[in-house]
């Protein structure tokens, strides 16, 4: 099994959880092969970490789990983008931002990734009409969930 | 920087596949039409810089945090009761440099 290091930790990963990202992230365009790596004791947190370039790792999580009503339109265009299956529905996953104080770390709900479980292909959305932000309070969607 | 003059109704063509049409021009604003491939993007610049200033942030602090931070904030999140009812500020030690 392929193995990861992420905070100097080696990790073993899946294959088959290995998203490609065409364009890479937005602002990030090298970061093409992420994978997903779960550690129980952070969840919900999951991993998501380059294949690729070393120390290159983001926290991230499902954003419904803390914003049930989160159902962000899904353009036809990014729907064939990634290979999403008119049956299909996304995996969608918030970027977190840490803070040392924990109130103030926040997820990214304006520019979430979008990624269709068949094809393992994703990208990252930004969505225009929102009210969503880039950098909610998990703090605060905690409190509400 | 390359710099060309347009006029309305004119196009300028980036690579093989992207088109770009000024569509009006009306005091200092400029409608744009575009034509790209699927796969590329577009954006306006101020919010994909928002979003890269964002995801870079994400990934330091994501690698930078301290593991036990990341438990207990992970475990606040699982209950959130319990998370109000403790000294976070004590729970979470205090990385130098990336507050916010």
């Amino acid at each position: 099994m392929p193995t990861i290091h992420i905070q100097n930790t080696e990790i073993p990963y899946d294959e088959g959880n290995v998203i490609a990202f065409d364009e890479g992230l937005i602002g990030l365009p090298h970061l093409r092969r992420l994978v997903i790596v779960t550690q129980p004791e952070i969840a919900p947190f999951l991993w998501l970490a380059s294949t690729e370039t070393p120390a290159s790792a983001f926290l991230v999580m499902e954003p419904r789990l803390l914003a049930g009503a989160y159902a962000p339109e899904i353009p036809a265009e990014i729907r064939a983008r990634i290979g999403l299956r008119a049956d299909e529905d996304p995996l969608l996953l918030a970027i977190a931002i840490i803070s040392p104080e924990w109130r103030h770390s926040s997820i990214n709900l304006k520019a979430p990734l979008v990624i269709a479980p068949g094809a393992m292909r994703g990208t990252q959305l930004i969505l225009s009409e929102t009210a969503y932000r880039l950098d909610e309070p998990l703090a605060a969607l905690s409190a509400a969930a | 920087m390359l710099v060309l003059k347009r006029q309305a109704g004119e196009k300028l063509v980036i690579g093989n596949e992207v088109t770009i049409e000024v569509l009006s021009v009306s005091g200092d604003r400029v409608r744009l039409g575009i034509v790209a491939p699927r796969e590329t993007s577009v954006h306006r610049y101020e919010i994909f810089a928002e979003i890269q200033d964002a995801n870079r942030a994400a990934s330091h602090t994501a690698t930078a945090a301290p593991p036990n931070a990341l438990v207990t904030l992970a475990a606040h999140l699982r209950s959130p009761g319990e998370a109000a009812a403790t000294p976070t500020a004590e729970a979470l030690p205090t990385s130098k440099g990336h507050a916010q």
